[in-house]
C-alpha cells in the first residue's frame, strides 16, 4: 500500500513539475524599469514561547499586535533588497503582590521588540516573499505597583518572514493581505500576525 | 512484484519530465555557479561574496555569527563533467575545496552527482587565551540538483561530511585526533537569479548537521551530538 | 503561483533550521529506596577496600578496558574514559554479598541506562564482609541496561590495584559547579545541586562563577546577561548588574528549575552537605569583592564549627578584579588563586597559580611556582588527548574540567604519574 501511494505521489509531482516546466517559453521575465519601494502592514499577532515566561504560571501564548515597515529597491528583475523594521510586542503580564510574595507588591511586565534587518523579496504575479535577516531590539519592562519603571533592552539575533499577495489600485499603490512571521529561535519566540499591507512605488527610473 | 513497483515509478516519474525538455541556452544557466546543469566545456563561472554561519548555542553558548569571505567556481570539462569548488576565510579560518562533478539535464531539470576534499587552516595563535592552530581534512560525496524556473534556478546539494584528519596544536603540543569520521551532512538551497540589468546573484542558505563545525574549530568540542546551524551565503557572478 | 509556494517552502525549511538544541536526556528512575532499605551501608574501611582500578571482562564495547572505582559518601561511583561516563549507584551488604543499583551516563552524548552490580561471597564478598584483603581479586558482577537495546548486557569488572595518586596530591576541578547545561546532568550549572553531586561525577573540588545584583548581592551565575542557555524567564534580559535579588528570585529559575544560589547560601551547602574540599570561586564582578570576602570568612567560621577541612579559594581572572581586590580592606583574608601573570600572583601573594591549558605545558614556570609553595591548576581541559599529554608530561596540581568523569578516570587509571 505504501509503495502505491509513493508510486502515485511521484506521478502527481513530476507531473506538475512538467505542467510547471511547460507553463512557459519566456528566458527571463525582465520587468522594464527599477523602481524604489516603501511598504507598511499591521495586525494582531499571536507570540508562542518554548518556555514559560515566568515560573509564576504556564501560559505560553499571548496575544500582541506586529506592525513593519519596509523600503526596497526593486531592480529590473524580480529580486528585491531593501530594510525592514517597525514594532512588535510580544507579551503582557499582570502580576498582583500575592502572586509574587518576595516582590511584595504586584508588577506588569512587558516584551517587546524593533526589528532592524537587511530585506530581501521575490515577487510573482500579485504574489510576493520576503525574509529579513537581521535582529531585534528585545526590550522588557518592569513596572512595578508604585509605578516605578525598569527597562532593559539587547539586541538579540532573528529572522522573519512575509508572504502577501497585492492587489493594485493604481500604476503606483496596492493593498493586500500578508502574513508576518517573526522568529527568534534563540530566545524560543515565534509570533505569527496576520496583516494589511499597502505598498506605494514612488520612484521608477 | 517489487521490481515492477520501481520500474513503473521511474517511468511515472521520467516520462512527463521528458516530455518538456528545453534548450539549454534559454535557461540562462551559464551563469550560475550552484546548478547541476551541464556546463559546456571550456567554460567557467565564478562568484565571490560571503558567507554567515550561525554557530549553535550548545557549543557557544550564545548563537554566534561566523562570517567569512565566501568564493564559489565551476569550470566545465567535456563528458558532462566539471570541476566545482569554493575558497573561503575569515583570517582565523581559511578553507579551499574543490571537487567533480558528473551531471545530465531533462528540460529544466538536472541532476548530478559529485565528491570533494576540503582543506582547512586554522590559526588564532594572535587571539590572547586561543594560543592554538588546526588543520583538517574532509571529504565531502555530494548529490545535487537543479531546476529552472523562468526568473531563477533554484538547486539542492545534499553532502555528508567525511573528516579524514584534524590534528591540532597548542603552545608546544600537537595531538592528531578524530580522523575517519563521518561527522554530519548538509543540505544547501541556493537561488540563483538575474539581479540588476545583467548581475547575476546567488544566495541560499547550506543547513549543516554536524558533530564538529569547522567554522568553531577552536572551541576543541567534544560532544557527540550532530548540531543543526544555518550557513547563509550570498555571491555575485564575476 | 508554483514559484510563491516553492519560495514559502524554502523559507520555511530555513527558519526551522535555525533552532538548535541538543537532544534532552531522560534519566532511568530508580528506586534507591529500595536497596538502601534491605541492604546494610558500607564501612569506610569497606568501602576502601572496594575503591580502585577495575578491568572489565564484560562490557568493554561499551566502557572500554579500564576503568575506576570510587566511593563518595554513600554512593559508589565508577569512571570510564572510553564513552565518558559516569555510574551513580547505592547499596550494601547483604551478608556475605554485597548489592548496587543506579544508573550510568554518557556525558558527551544522550545516552543512558541502569545499572545493577553484585559481589558474589565467593569473588571477594566474603572477604569485604569482613574487613580483610585490600580487594584484589574482588568481582563487580551485573548487567547494563542501554539505549535502543530490549536486552541488558553483561558487565563485570575485576578489582587489580589500588587508585592512583600524586605525590603532592591533584584536584579534580568541575567547572561551573561540575558541567556545563549542555552535558545536561540533570542539574543546572552553578546551582547548589549541581555543587552537592559533583564529588559523584569524579571531582574534588568545584569551580562557580559569581556576580553581583543590582543591591550588591554575590549570586553564583556564569553570564553576564541572562540569557535561554541558562535561565527560564522571558522578561529578564540583559546584564544580571541590573536586577535585584528579589527580581532574580521572583521571575527566573536556572534551565533545570533551581533558584538561583546566592554565594552566601551555596557555599554553606558545600561545608554542609558534600565532601567538595576546594572551590574555586571564579568572581567577575569587581564591585562586590568586599562583600565575597566577607561571605568566605563567615563560611570559614562555619566550617571550622563543623570541623569541615574546606579550601575556599578568592579568585582573580582579570585585571579589574586584580585592582579591586587590592584596594579592598579585606585583602588578605582569603586564600587566592590568580589566573594573571607572574606579578600579579606574586603581588597578589596567590596560592595557586592558574594559567590556561592554551598556553602550554609551561614546565619551568610550573616548577618555579612549586618551589614559591605555590599550586597550578590548569584550565579548561576537555579533551582526552591533551588531559592524557598533560598528566603525564606535566605537574599540574589540577585541572578544572567540564569532564570531572573523563579527569577522574584518566587521572585515577594512570600508570605514570609523578
Amino acid at each position: 500500500m505504501k509503495r502505491i501511494l509513493l508510486m502515485i505521489a511521484l506521478c502527481i509531482i513530476s507531473n506538475v513539475a512538467a505542467k510547471a516546466a511547460g507553463d512557459t517559453t519566456a528566458v527571463v521575465r525582465h520587468v522594464q524599469q527599477s523602481a524604489l519601494e516603501i511598504s507598511i502592514s499591521g495586525g494582531p499577532q499571536r507570540t508562542f514561547f518554548r518556555d514559560v515566561t515566568t515560573p509564576l504560571t504556564d501560559q505560553r501564548q499571548f496575544w500582541g499586535l506586529s506592525a513593519t515597515g519596509k523600503i526596497m529597491w526593486h531592480p529590473d528583475h524580480i529580486l528585491s533588497v531593501g530594510v525592514l523594521t517597525g514594532y512588535t510586542l510580544f507579551s503582557t503580564e499582570s502580576f498582583t503582590k500575592d502572586d509574587i510574595p518576595v516582590l511584595n507588591e504586584p508588577f506588569q511586565l512587558t516584551l517587546e521588540a524593533v526589528p532592524l534587518q537587511l530585506a530581501l523579496s521575490m515577487q510573482s504575479g500579485g504574489f510576493e516573499i520576503n525574509v529579513g535577516l537581521g535582529g531585534y531590539f528585545l526590550s522588557s519592562t518592569f513596572t512595578g505597583g508604585n509605578a516605578v519603571r525598569q527597562a532593559n533592552t539587547i539586541f538579540e539575533i532573528g529572522v522573519s518572514a512575509q508572504a502577501s499577495y497585492m492587489f493594485s489600485i493604481d500604476d503606483a499603490f496596492s493593498i493586500g493581505p500578508e502574513v508576518n512571521v517573526h522568529l527568534l529561535s534563540n530566545r524560543g519566540i515565534l509570533a505569527v500576525a496576520p496583516c494589511l499591507r499597502a505598498k506605494w512605488e514612488f520612484l521608477r527610473y | 512484484m517489487r521490481t515492477l513497483y520501481k520500474l513503473m515509478s521511474l517511468l511515472f516519474c521520467v516520462i512527463p519530465i521528458c516530455t518538456v525538455a528545453q534548450p539549454s541556452d534559454t535557461l540562462n544557466i551559464e551563469h550560475y555557479v550552484f546548478t547541476t546543469h551541464p556546463l559546456d566545456a571550456g567554460r567557467g563561472v565564478f562568484s565571490m561574496g560571503a558567507a554567515l554561519t550561525i554557530l549553535p548555542q550548545p557549543l557557544t553558548e550564545y548563537p554566534t555569527p561566523a562570517p567569512m569571505l565566501d568564493m564559489r567556481w565551476r569550470y566545465g570539462l567535456p563528458l558532462q563533467t566539471s570541476i566545482y569548488g569554493r575558497a573561503g576565510s575569515n583570517i582565523a579560518t581559511t578553507l579551499a575545496n574543490i571537487g567533480l562533478l558528473w551531471s545530465f539535464s531533462i528540460g529544466r531539470g538536472s541532476f548530478g552527482v559529485g565528491i570533494s576534499e576540503m582543506y582547512m587552516y586554522g590559526n588564532i595563535t594572535y587571539v590572547d587565551g586561543f594560543n592554538t592552530i588546526q588543520h583538517r581534512w574532509a571529504t565531502y560525496p555530494m548529490v545535487a540538483a537543479s531546476w529552472s524556473f523562468p526568473a531563477f534556478t533554484v538547486s539542492g546539494r545534499f553532502e555528508m561530511e567525511y573528516m579524514t584528519s584534524q590534528v591540532r596544536t597548542i603552545a608546544d603540543q600537537t595531538v592528531r585526533t578524530a580522523q575517519d569520521q563521518l561527522n554530519g551532512g548538509s543540505l544547501t538551497l541556493a537561488i540563483e537569479q538575474p539581479f540588476w540589468k545583467n548581475t547575476h546573484v546567488s544566495m541560499g542558505v547550506t543547513l549543516n548537521y554536524t558533530r564538529n563545525p569547522y567554522q568553531a574549530w577552536f572551541l576543541f568540542n567534544t560532544f557527540r551530538d550532530k548540531m543543526f546551524y544555518p550557513e547563509l551565503f550570498v555571491g555575485f557572478m564575476l | 503561483m508554483k514559484t510563491f509556494l516553492f519560495l514559502l517552502a524554502a523559507v520555511t525549511l530555513v527558519m526551522n533550521a535555525c533552532v538548535s538544541e541538543l537532544a534532552p536526556v531522560i534519566y532511568p528512575t530508580i528506586d534507591f529506596e529500595a536497596i538502601t532499605s534491605t541492604t546494610t551501608p558500607l564501612t569506610i574501611e569497606q568501602r576502601a577496600q572496594m575503591n580502585g582500578i577495575y578491568i572489565l571482562q564484560e562490557g568493554r564495547n561499551s566502557f572500554g578496558d579500564t576503568v575506576a572505582v570510587r566511593w563518595d559518601g554513600e554512593a559508589l561511583s565508577i569512571y570510564t574514559v572510553k564513552s565518558v561516563s559516569f555510574f551513580y549507584a547505592r547499596g550494601g551488604m547483604r551478608a556475605d554479598s554485597a548489592r548496587f543499583i543506579g544508573y550510568w551516563r554518557a556525558v558527551q552524548g544522550p545516552e543512558t541506562g541502569e545499572v545493577s552490580l553484585n559481589i558474589l561471597a565467593s569473588e571477594g564478598g566474603k572477604d569485604l564482609a569482613a574487613g580483610k584483603g585490600n580487594g584484589v581479586g574482588l568481582v563487580l558482577r551485573g548487567e547494563v541496561t542501554s539505549p535502543g537495546s530490549q536486552r541488558p548486557t553483561a558487565m563485570v569488572l575485576t578489582k587489580i590495584k589500588a587508585l592512583a595518586n600524586r605525590t603532592r596530591g591533584f584536584e579534580i576541578i568541575g567547572h561551573r559547579g561540575g558541567g556545563r547545561n549542555s552535558e545536561r546532568l540533570g542539574k543546572s550549572e552553578n546551582s547548589t545541586e549541581l555543587m552537592l553531586f559533583a564529588s559523584q561525577l569524579g571531582a574534588t573540588a568545584c569551580e562557580i562563577d559569581v556576580y553581583g545584583t543590582s543591591d550588591g548581592i554575590p549570586v553564583v551565575f556564569h553570564d553576564p546577561t541572562f540569557t535561554p542557555r541558562t535561565v527560564r524567564g522571558a522578561y529578564l534580559i540583559g546584564d544580571i548588574s541590573n536586577y535585584s535579588l528579589k527580581q532574580i528570585r521572583g521571575f527566573v529559575r536556572l534551565v533545570n528549575g533551581e533558584q538561583v544560589p546566592t554565594l552566601e547560601d551555596a557555599l554553606m551547602d558545600v561545608v554542609d552537605k558534600s565532601s567538595i574540599r576546594t572551590v574555586w570561586l571564579d568572581n567577575k564582578d569587581p564591585r562586590v569583592v568586599d562583600e565575597i570576602l566577607a561571605i568566605h570568612q563567615r563560611v570559614m567560621d562555619h566550617a571550622a564549627t563543623k570541623r569541615r577541612s574546606i579550601r575556599i579559594l578568592f579568585g582573580i581572572p582579570t585585571v579589574e578584579l586584580y585592582d579591586a581586590y587590592m584596594k579592598s580592606p579585606l585583602k588578605g583574608t582569603a586564600p587566592v588563586l590568580c589566573e594573571l601573570d607572574l606579578a600579579s600572583v606574586r603581588a597578589s601573594n596567590a596560592v595557586v597559580w592558574a594559567p590556561r591549558f592554551t598556553d602550554g605545558l609551561q614546565s619551568e614556570i610550573v616548577e618555579q611556582m612549586h618551589k614559591e609553595g605555590r599550586d597550578v591548576y590548569c584550565w579548561t581541559m576537555d579533551d582526552p588527548a591533551f588531559i592524557v599529554r598533560f598528566l603525564t608530561e606535566g605537574d599540574f596540581d589540577g585541572f578544572c574540567t567540564n569532564y570531572p568523569t573523563l579527569l577522574a578516570a584518566l587521572f585515577y587509571t594512570r600508570k605514570d604519574l609523578k
